[in-house]
């Protein structure tokens, strides 16, 4: 369980660490539409994706995001990549035209490879800013930062509070099993269960010698939680207060200027299809 | 079956910011046929220490040798081989009553017979034998462990673990959140293990215990090994030096010395003992 999952919060103390959640939610969700609002050719599609790469790269800097643990993601969707590529090379995109290779019918484009690159980009970009997010922003918090905006909901009666709280407790039990599954876990390795390297049968039978104590003992714990809930005279209905006021300070706003100004001018270029390495490189594809 | 730690560091989670260096440096024998017990205060790395024995975790430096097996990180061991590892070491977990999973109790203490010896010829056998030694008769064998009490759950956990007949057997605080009563039941359940041969080695906060059970004690603190001795000897010193806490048996040798009486503490390891030397001192 040491590996740096996509999603675990890693708790340092930088600048991004400190932005209000809010904030950071809205901001991943405009790089990431600038991240698909490449277009033209593809020496633009090109560019701009090293914009944002260069941005995103800029802002792993600044969070302490290891590059390795982005690449490392890669390790998940490989599967993905190659799917990705067979498709391109046998189904070419539109409007194909540099040939590569030829065996008598079939045609070898380079727009197969850059399509893929594009794709493969694209969805790196986008586990990057997740991982930014999720690295600098506890758990916690992020459910904080939902709640407040899930909370116009409340208008049509939607349970926004009990969602939150639903949230939060089941945020708050992950660690906890997690670490009621490496007691098991040690427990019926111990017992001779090899998770890693032993038969399909001998990983099924470790499964199930996993989950069913895992269940037990969550029921209990669960049934556990709600007798202390009851206990305590918790009314899911009643209004609540939160004990971690979010504070929007100057600098959010800042931030959140600056990243509206950075996919305003993706939405302008994309909407204007203007094709500005065009008219440098008029040679460019 | 020879265990050996030889410059043994491990740290969670190395090159991250959540590292933490649980062992530094370890250098450690375990004799035959002896209790050990390993001691030191929450976070002190003995439990580290324990699930290195039997490759649950690899070191990050240095190397465990256990029967000619050598646990270090260059050796890649797999398959088999960490079967063999792990066939001869019992290890039970603190909570070791939610590793139950079959539907009857017979069968979740075959369950280690038939994953380290998936050929073996009479598994009920020894699941039978490794029941009564826990206690538990017949009429328990069809019962799901589920619908089981806590102590009892226990016991079957225990036998699970005794099933597979291993040589040494890792108590992991055994003891905790029992009473005097079951403190003692459990703690001779485990010596008359021990008179069949098989070493034990305990992890334990329970000074008292350490003092009346075992041999020889390891005092662990900071990740690093600060004593090793007969308990005896290490507990009559100033042992919160250690962060650990004195036995209560020696709590009261101490009182009635200040109140007088002849008291020698090298013959007292439990009640009857103290009783004993109480009774020839008059």
């Amino acid at each position: 369980m040491d590996k740096n999952i996509l999603g675990k919060y890693v708790p340092y103390n930088t600048a991004i660490h400190r932005l209000d959640p809010r904030m950071k939610i809205l901001g991943m969700i405009m790089l990431i539409v600038s991240i698909f609002l490449s277009f033209g050719s593809w020496t633009l599609v090109f560019t701009l994706s090293g914009i944002n790469a260069s941005l995103i790269f800029i802002l792993m800097l600044i969070s302490k995001v290891r590059l390795r643990d982005l690449i490392y993601q890669l390790r998940s969707i490989w599967i993905l990549v190659i799917i990705l590529m067979i498709i391109n090379i046998f189904l070419p995109p539109i409007n194909s035209e540099h040939i590569i290779a030829e065996w008598g019918n079939f045609k070898l484009y380079a727009e197969s490879f850059l399509q893929s690159a594009k794709i493969i980009l694209r969805l790196l970009e986008m586990f990057g800013v997740a991982m930014i997010l999720t690295a600098t922003t506890t758990p916690q918090q992020l459910t904080y930062g939902f709640s407040f905006f899930i909370k116009p909901l409340k208008k049509i009666k939607f349970p926004v509070e009990e969602v939150a709280m639903t949230i939060s407790i089941a945020l708050r039990f992950i660690p906890t099993l997690l670490e009621e599954t490496d007691r098991i876990y040690k427990a019926q390795a111990s017992r001779g269960i090899d998770f890693k390297h032993g038969s399909i049968k001998d990983k099924f039978k470790g499964i199930i010698s996993l989950i069913i104590p895992l269940f037990v003992s969550s029921f209990a714990m669960s049934d556990d939680l709600a007798f202390a809930l009851e206990a305590r005279g918790y009314n899911p209905k009643a209004k609540r207060t939160q004990y971690r006021q979010l504070r929007w300070k100057m600098c959010d706003t800042i931030v959140l200027i600056l990243v509206i100004l950075y996919m305003a001018a993706f939405i302008t270029l994309f909407a204007m299809k203007f094709d500005f390495m065009k008219q440098i490189f008029p040679l460019s594809w | 079956m020879q265990i050996k730690f030889d410059h043994v560091s491990f740290s969670y989670n190395p090159n991250t910011p959540f590292q933490v260096d649980a062992l530094k440096d370890i250098n450690l024998e375990f004799f035959e046929n002896n209790v050990t017990a390993i001691v030191g205060r929450t976070g002190s790395g003995k439990s580290t220490l324990t699930e290195l024995i039997n490759k649950l975790l690899t070191p990050t430096s240095g190397r465990v040798v256990v029967n000619n097996l050598v646990n270090d990180k260059k050796v890649k061991v797999k398959g088999k081989k960490m079967k063999a590892f792990r066939k001869d070491i019992g290890f039970l977990f603190q909570f070791s009553e939610h590793q139950l999973f079959e539907d009857s109790v017979i069968k979740d203490v075959m369950f280690g017979i038939k994953s380290y010896y998936p050929k073996h010829p009479n598994p009920l056998a020894l699941a039978k034998q490794s029941l009564s030694l826990v206690g538990l008769d017949e009429t328990f064998y069809e019962r799901s462990p589920f619908d089981l009490s806590g102590g009892e759950k226990k016991r079957v956990a225990i036998a699970g673990v005794l099933a597979y007949q291993p040589k040494v057997l890792i108590l992991d605080e055994p003891t905790a959140g029992l009473d005097n009563k079951g403190k003692k039941e459990i703690m001779d359940l485990f010596m008359k293990i021990h008179q069949t041969g098989v070493a034990i080695i305990l992890v334990s906060h329970d000074m008292d215990v350490v003092l009346e059970y075992a041999d020889q004690m390891v005092v662990i603190d900071n990740g690093e090994i600060e004593r090793i001795g007969k308990p005896k000897e290490i507990l009559k010193e100033d042992v919160e030096q250690y962060n650990l806490e004195t036995p209560n048996i020696y709590k009261v040798v101490h009182l009635l010395k200040r109140h007088g009486k002849k008291i020698d503490e090298n013959k007292i390891t439990d009640i009857a003992s103290l009783i004993k030397e109480l009774k020839n001192n008059g």
